[in-house]
């Protein structure tokens, strides 16, 4: 019983380090743009989240990406008057 | 021969228990760590609450590293605007504030 619980405990050991290695990790932004092409607008009611990113050292342009209800992602023109209105409305609120 | 086994068993189980104990201690241990790393695996879900208890009516603009903006669901009733800062830290964002509303459009503008 107690060679068993020693045993036991050797193994246990390794596996404290490698998941605390793991949580201690930093978790980084992308390095770059995600964007490679836009669409001009998907259908509001298509559209479960908004992600707007300004510039910045990572990526010279404006990026929005919606998270569709499929879980599917979309990257969004930030200049077309479309994507502008779709953001509009998502902070008004509006239901589907 | 009685007095000879009864202090025998008494230790093995002595330190058999206490081994024990710390083993337990140990796993307990371990599993703080998996719920430490759950935040990093919340982005590909939602959560299913809201995450808004306040809100702040505006922010300057050069410190915002992005915004999200949850649309209302089943998880929660509220439009949920949650601004991720270039020290790393998020702040929810009052989605009726007229400042809210100008800072995404000069974030859409590429400020």
């Amino acid at each position: 019983m107690v060679s068993a619980t020693r045993s036991l405990l050797c193994a246990a050991l390794p596996v404290l380090a490698t998941s605390r290695q793991a949580t201690g990790a930093p978790v980084a932004n992308e390095l770059r743009c995600q964007c490679l092409q836009t669409v001009a607008g998907i259908h509001f009611k298509n559209i479960q989240s908004l992600k707007v990113m300004p510039p910045g050292p990572h990526c010279t342009q404006t990026e929005v990406i919606a998270t569709l209800k499929n879980g599917r992602e979309a990257c969004l023109d930030p200049e077309a008057p479309m994507v502008q209105k779709i953001v509009q409305k998502m902070l008004k609120g509006v239901p589907k | 021969m009685g007095f000879r086994l009864r202090p025998t068993s008494s230790c093995t189980r002595a330190s058999s228990l206490r081994n024990l104990q710390v083993l337990l201690s140990l796993l307990l241990v371990a599993l703080v760590p998996l719920a430490v790393g759950k935040p990093d695996n919340n982005e590909p879900f939602i959560e299913l609450r809201c995450r808004c208890t306040n809100t702040l009516s505006g922010i300057p603009l050069n410190s915002i590293s992005r915004v999200n903006v949850f649309r209302p669901g089943a998880h929660c009733d509220n439009v949920e605007v949650i601004a991720t800062l270039k020290n790393g830290k998020e702040v929810c964002l009052d989605p009726t504030a007229p400042m809210i509303k100008k800072i995404v459009k000069k974030i859409l503008e590429g400020y």
